[in-house]
């Protein structure tokens, strides 16, 4: 690496943490009742401040932003690893169904326990949530052993969605339940009501399995160069296979658990990241993708509930709005069919 | 080259329970240049994942430096072989630096953090495979040439015991494909860490040229294994292809007759450090040598001091001046000797380096008798330069050893006769390599040279590539060609279908002329070029070699014929300022001028193709622009691609 080639990848970085901790700052100052940043600080901080403002940034606004920021850090990441193990730059957990698929499987539980009485734990989300997933990306697989064509696999991952969709919205109407209710907000991809050990909880785990993913950066890099280099240099290939799609099937898993299905991130982020690097070896390339992926989905909560305030919008759509545009600039720059 | 680097026990290998290979045993020493060579689906690919331990094999073993391929760990695996396979994976934008740098892999920590070590070694290997000056360019926008030496580089960046490759030559065109099996040779020849190279080559004349043992993969199994020479036979290659025996006869023995004629300019040249004007150093032939040596044990014997420098005069005007490697005199034998070591220049053949020596005795009777001795052929068929019978020492060395030896007895007032005995060391082991066996030459190389000096190949061994090509389609029965420079010419013949008429082509790089007294001479009557303005406008000045080393002319010939359509002097003056052929297009559409200077450019073109081919054939040229397209075709042109059949819109 030259060091023109190192500084400016530092550059990038540092603007990259700026952005976020700005949007971070940003996101919790503002809302119905507007918080200086300054007092943002002092109460993050020092914890010190009048009791309503301690109240709603720290049971409110903070647990609801640091979920979008890990949750944006995760789907970015899902979506990264996705493209790289298919080779394509516009796989990602939302057009796969993988996302879907986790949301079926979480209201298929939460049905089931609402209609008994129950209570549902976030360890119990997040298991049934990468069950879907798992699900949804094995079905994935199997059809890419018959499906050579990435766009048709596609389509067929498209069609999983679907099929996910018509039966957790059957499951939905089926049961009735008052409950069920809050389930409409959730499926639409929402980070509003997190509570603060949800928070907590999505945080650390987001950021243990983004640790493990940056740490088998080194084999993804010969991954990109084809299965047969990448075994002839010495990479365990099946392992590595393996490992892909269960740490992004867990990445977007856990974030589909708390915040349900949110478009776009996991395509139009790495291909924004992948414009502002020179050097794509992802050893480089993923923290910056789960940086970009928390700004991004910060900013786009903050768009959900500012801009029809008080309505808020569902994620999705926002998220959609700018994720797209990018998307459609990828077809029409012919980079639909080139392998990543 | 003694010790085994690979050994394949009774190995059977396929996939999905059906094998493809069967009970294979052969072995691969360290140092050595191998290729697998046999029809499509003979299992070359397998055999060379197999050997790559990418495949794990059915039944049987595979031992690397005597430990089982299958038991080591990937990382020791890929610290051994590297592989260069042409799975054709596109690249993220990357510079040719990060691509080598991935080489590094097996060696790197958990991040795949480059140490200062790391990048020296990646610096080195560029620089060894001409690379380096490619560093920060992006990889995906190299030619196919650049990207396979990237590639190549990355594969030694390695740090490998052996390297396989899997038919490396195939996007290449012949330049590349003989600099890059050039390039393996040299590795495979590294005195401190030879390479091992294992590959798969569909060309069988490159093979030839450079593999030093071959193996024949033919139905699941190998039907032969061995140095060139030996193994590549007319009716091995027969069975080996299922062609038929005639077509391959032909055009092996073609191939037989090239080298003949190759071998005798070949080892026609050589002084120590002449450089040529293409900065490449000359060499000289076993025959200056053996007169070289039959100097030196000539001086020792007749003047008692020991030679320290031997000089002649070639015959191609060059004087050669070596000092003696070794020589010694027993006088009162009356016999003296003398060894030389044979330098080649630039053009490193088999017999670089070999040792040849020459015993002198004086004799009692007048004249001088000359005989070969260990490692010197003997000719055993008629119709070569020496009657059956005698020592392999063709006329042109056998007078150079006499005139120096009567330059030896004037001068020291000897005048009784000599004889003289060449050799040369391990002659006979290094014959193998050449063609001598199937020439009938048996038991050692010859001693051959007609001008002493050895010019360096590069460039002829492209024409004799394209000669055999050219013969190649001669002896299939095509009567007709197309011939094209390089790779603008086979796009733009496939872009409009014409590689479709079942016509050969031939690419012919710079060297039209060569091409077509080529085909003159292999009986072909149709000749059609098809090339970018930028090379075959030159053929309007009749210049036949459109390498801009030897000529230019681009802009001179578009200016003048310009001028002859009517150009005023602004636009002449225009052309003759611009760098391309697609910007002298440019100016005369401006100026309404391109039809008129078209014409005549074509019709120039014509008369000089014609003049070349001498009415041994009849030849026809189209000519384009990669920016506009036709630029024009000649009338015979025209009339040869409609009797090709060509119906397309040109």
């Amino acid at each position: 690496m030259t060091s023109a080639e190192k500084r400016k990848i530092t550059i990038v970085y540092c603007l990259l943490i700026v952005l976020m901790i700005f949007l971070f700052m940003l996101s919790i100052s503002t809302g119905s009742v507007m918080v200086p940043f300054s007092r943002v600080a002092s109460v993050l901080i020092k914890g010190t401040g009048d009791n309503d403002t301690v109240m709603i940034i720290k049971m409110i606004r903070l647990p609801r932003t640091v979920l979008a920021l890990v949750s944006g850090g995760a789907l970015a990441l899902a979506g990264y690893l996705l493209q790289t193990f298919f080779r394509n730059p516009i796989a990602g957990p939302y057009v796969m169904g993988i996302s879907s698929g986790a949301r079926m499987m979480v209201a298929v539980m939460t049905i089931i326990v609402l209609s008994r009485g129950g209570g549902v734990s976030s360890i119990q989300m997040v298991v049934v949530s990468f069950a879907g997933a798992l699900l949804s990306t094995v079905v994935i697989l199997l059809l890419s052993t018959r499906i050579k064509s990435m766009s048709v696999l596609l389509v067929a991952g498209i069609m999983i969605s679907y099929i996910c969709t018509a039966v957790t919205d059957f499951i939905v109407n089926v049961a009735g339940d008052s409950s069920v209710v809050n389930m409409h907000g959730w499926s639409q991809g929402s980070f509003s009501g997190t509570s603060e050990q949800e928070a907590a909880f999505a945080a650390v785990f987001i950021l243990i399995v983004s640790m493990i993913v940056w740490a088998v950066s080194k084999p993804i890099g010969a991954y990109r160069n084809g299965e047969v280099y990448a075994k002839s240099v010495g990479v365990n290939v099946r392992a590595l296979q393996i490992s892909i799609i269960l740490l992004s099937s867990l990445l977007s898993g856990i974030v589909t658990a708390f915040a349900g299905p949110v478009s776009f991130v996991g395509i139009a982020v790495p291909f924004i990241v992948r414009k502002l690097m020179t050097d794509r070896r992802p050893v480089i390339m993923m923290p910056a993708v789960f940086l970009t992926g928390a700004s991004y989905t910060m900013a786009a909560d903050l768009a959900a509930r500012m801009l029809l305030s008080p309505t808020e919008l569902s994620l999705s759509t926002v998220t959609a709005f700018a994720g797209v545009p990018i998307v459609l600039i990828m077809l029409a720059g012919g980079r639909f069919e080139r392998k990543c | 080259m003694t010790d085994k680097y690979i050994e394949v026990h009774d190995m059977t290998a396929g996939y999905k329970g059906t094998s493809v290979l069967e009970n294979i045993s052969f072995d691969i020493c360290k140092g050595e240049m191998v290729s697998i060579v046999g029809p499509n689906g003979a299992g070359k690919s397998t055999l060379l994942y197999v050997l790559s331990g990418l495949l794990a094999p059915m039944s049987g073993r595979i031992l690397i430096e005597g430990q089982d391929l299958n038991r080591i760990s990937d990382g020791d695996r890929a610290r051994k072989i590297a592989v260069m396979f042409t799975e054709r994976v596109k690249k993220e934008a990357e510079s040719c630096l990060a691509v080598v740098s991935e080489g590094r892999y097996p060696y790197t920590g958990w991040f795949g953090r480059l140490s200062e070590a790391d990048m020296d070694i990646v610096r080195k290997v560029m620089e060894m495979t001409d690379c380096l000056t490619l560093a920060d360019r992006n990889f995906n926008e190299l030619s196919d040439g650049q990207k396979q030496r990237v590639l190549l580089a990355r594969a030694i960046a390695q740090e490998p015991g052996v390297l396989i490759l899997d038919e490396p030559t195939t996007f290449l065109d012949l330049k590349y494909q003989l600099e890059l099996l050039d390039l393996l040779k040299n590795l495979s020849r590294d005195a401190d860490h030879p390479l091992t190279i294992v590959m798969s080559l569909h060309e069988l004349n490159l093979s030839q040229k450079f593999a030093d043992r071959v193996l024949m993969l033919g139905d699941k199994e190998i039907t032969a294994y061995g140095k060139p020479a030996d193994v590549m036979t007319v009716p091995a290659l027969t069975r080996l292809y299922g062609i038929d025996e005639h077509l391959l006869h032909d055009f092996m023995a073609g191939d037989i007759a090239s080298e003949k004629n190759d071998k005798s300019t070949d080892e026609d040249i050589n002084s120590n450090d002449t450089a040529t004007e293409n900065g490449l150093r000359r060499g000289f032939t076993t025959g200056t040598s053996a007169a070289l040596a039959s100097q030196g044990a000539a001086e020792y014997l007749l003047t008692g001091i020991r030679p320290s420098e031997m000089s002649v005069m070639t015959p191609a005007g060059i004087r050669v001046s070596v000092t003696p490697f070794e020589c010694g005199c027993d006088e009162e034998e009356k016999t003296a000797y003398c060894t030389v070591v044979k330098n080649a220049g630039d053009d490193p053949d088999v017999t670089n380096g070999i040792h040849i020596r020459a015993e002198v005795t004086l004799t009692d009777e007048e004249g001088i008798v000359i005989d070969g001795g260990e490692g010197i052929g003997r000719v055993t068929l008629p119709g070569l330069d020496q009657p059956v019978g005698e020592a392999a020492i063709n006329h042109v060395p056998r007078k150079m050893i006499s005139d120096v030896l009567k330059v030896s007895a004037r001068e020291n007032g000897y005048t009784g006769g000599f004889k003289v005995i060449v050799s040369a060391e391990n002659g006979e082991a290094i014959a193998a390599r050449t063609l001598n066996s199937t020439l009938g030459i048996k038991g050692g190389i010859s001693i051959i040279g007609t001008s002493g000096i050895v010019e360096p190949m590069s460039e002829k061994a492209l024409v004799d590539t394209i000669r055999v090509a050219v013969r190649q389609a001669a002896a299939m029965g095509n009567r007709s060609i197309i011939l094209t420079p390089g790779n603008y010419g086979a796009e733009f013949i496939k872009k409009n279908r014409i590689d479709k008429l079942d016509i050969p082509v031939i690419q012919m790089s710079n060297f039209i002329g060569d091409a077509l007294d080529i085909a003159a001479n292999a009986g072909i009557e149709r000749v059609m070029l098809i090339g970018h303005t930028g090379k075959l406008v030159k053929l309007a000045a009749s210049v036949m070699n459109t390498h801009s080393k030897y000529a230019d002319g681009r802009r001179e010939i578009f200016a003048c014929y310009a001028a002859l359509a009517g150009a005023s002097a602004g636009c002449i003056k225009k052309l003759y300022e611009s760098v391309t052929s697609d910007a002298c297009i440019d100016i005369l559409k401006e100026e309404s001028l391109l039809q008129d200077t078209e014409k005549l450019i074509i019709r120039s073109i014509q008369a000089n193709l014609e003049r070349r081919a001498g009415g041994k054939f009849e030849v026809g040229a189209l000519l384009f622009s990669n920016v506009h397209g036709l630029f024009g075709i000649t009338d015979k042109g025209r009339e040869l691609l409609t009797e090709f059949g060509y119906k397309g819109a040109l």
